[in-house]
């Protein structure tokens, strides 16, 4: 081959590549929303003992989101289940003292988080606005979550696939799309992930009932945006 | 005497012709590379003991990711060009899709890990 065609492709090949992972990844959305009031709201997230590695990717991925689309925003990592508990109930404290809207991301495997939360003043929780839990069958916990004051609740109803979730979840809600829409979307999104993946798994992966113990429901306002 | 050299010339020739095939063996081993290294942050900010800070761990990362993504590249795109510019057209594409290809994607996911960590994408 020609050395000029040969430079031609060589040079072509890494913007293939991105395009590639992009399209196997995402999917062109228009729906863009805009993130007026910075000021008036704060974000807590929490990741469970997980491996190393997941600390890892939790942290940088949803930290620096939570700093740029928020006023202030806590990042926790534990290193037992009741690691962090009073250092979380005391930003959590003063988050609802400083901000008429605080948002909770809980990364975490099936957690009785909420236990932890009921013992603050109702007053204070009627401030929580979104709740995100990425626990698996805790979807169940929505009624409660709202009795406590949420006004929106999002969880997944089984042994889900929820960080494919989060990961469109949390760029769509920070981005302003309404949560109804960054729902439907970011379910969409891993509908395609899963079916993608039964593909590499040569059938072993039981498709319709991974999206159906992964697809994340809302109880509550569907109508909120960030 | 003149068949020797004759030889020994084309053994030399077959030899430097096979350097096309250094750079796309690079390319592919180098992958072992950002995996090690990220795990290694992961335990080191996160593990049991817990040295490295977490303000340090995120530029760190950061840089890991951004230089694994230009040297994968590198390594990946002069590989195929080489092999394109150097080699027989089928052992080429079967060497691109081989090693190049590998390295060219996990390029890209370094980067799209650096935007999306950066909350550019």
């Amino acid at each position: 081959m020609k050395k000029s065609s040969a430079a031609v492709i060589a040079v072509l090949l890494p913007c293939l590549a991105y395009a590639a992972i992009v399209a196997l990844t995402e999917q062109a959305s228009g729906n863009t929303g805009t993130t007026p009031g910075r000021e008036k709201r704060a974000a807590l997230a929490i990741r469970d003992n997980v491996t190393p590695f997941q600390k890892w990717g939790s942290r940088n991925f949803t930290l620096p989101y939570l700093n740029r689309y928020y006023d202030a925003a806590w990042y926790f990592t534990q290193s037992d289940t009741r690691d962090c508990r009073q250092l979380f109930l005391a930003r959590l404290d003063e988050a609802l003292k400083r901000y008429p809207q605080v948002d909770l991301f809980i990364l975490a495997h099936d957690n009785r988080l909420v236990t932890w939360i009921e013992g603050l003043p109702a007053e204070q929780r009627e401030r929580l606005r979104l709740v995100y839990n990425t626990g698996c069958y805790d979807l169940k916990q929505g009624p409660l979550w709202l009795s406590l004051g949420a006004k929106a609740y999002v969880g997944h109803p089984g042994y889900s696939v929820s960080p494919v979730f989060y990961f469109y979840f949390l760029r769509r809600w920070t981005r302003g799309i309404k949560l109804a829409d960054a729902i439907e979307e970011s379910n969409a999104l891993m509908r395609l992930i899963i079916t993608r993946a039964q593909l590499f798994s040569f059938g072993k992966l039981k498709m319709d009932k991974k999206i159906q113990e992964s697809e994340a429901f809302c109880y509550g306002d569907r109508e909120l945006h960030l | 005497m003149a068949t020797a050299n004759y030889t020994s010339k084309t053994t030399g020739g077959r030899q430097k012709d096979r350097r096309y095939l250094v750079i796309p063996a690079l390319a592919l081993l180098f992958q072992l590379t950002p995996a090690v290294i990220i795990g290694i942050i992961a335990k080191s900010a996160y593990g049991q003991p817990q040295w490295l800070p977490e303000t340090w761990e995120r530029p760190i990362s950061l840089l890991v990711l951004g230089y694994s993504a230009a040297i994968s590249w590198l390594l990946g795109s002069i590989g195929a060009y080489r092999l394109l510019a150097h080699c027989r057209p089928r052992i080429a594409l079967l060497l691109i899709i081989v090693c190049c290809v590998p390295a060219l994607l996990a390029g890209a996911v370094y980067l799209r890990a650096l935007l999306v960590f950066l909350t550019l994408a």
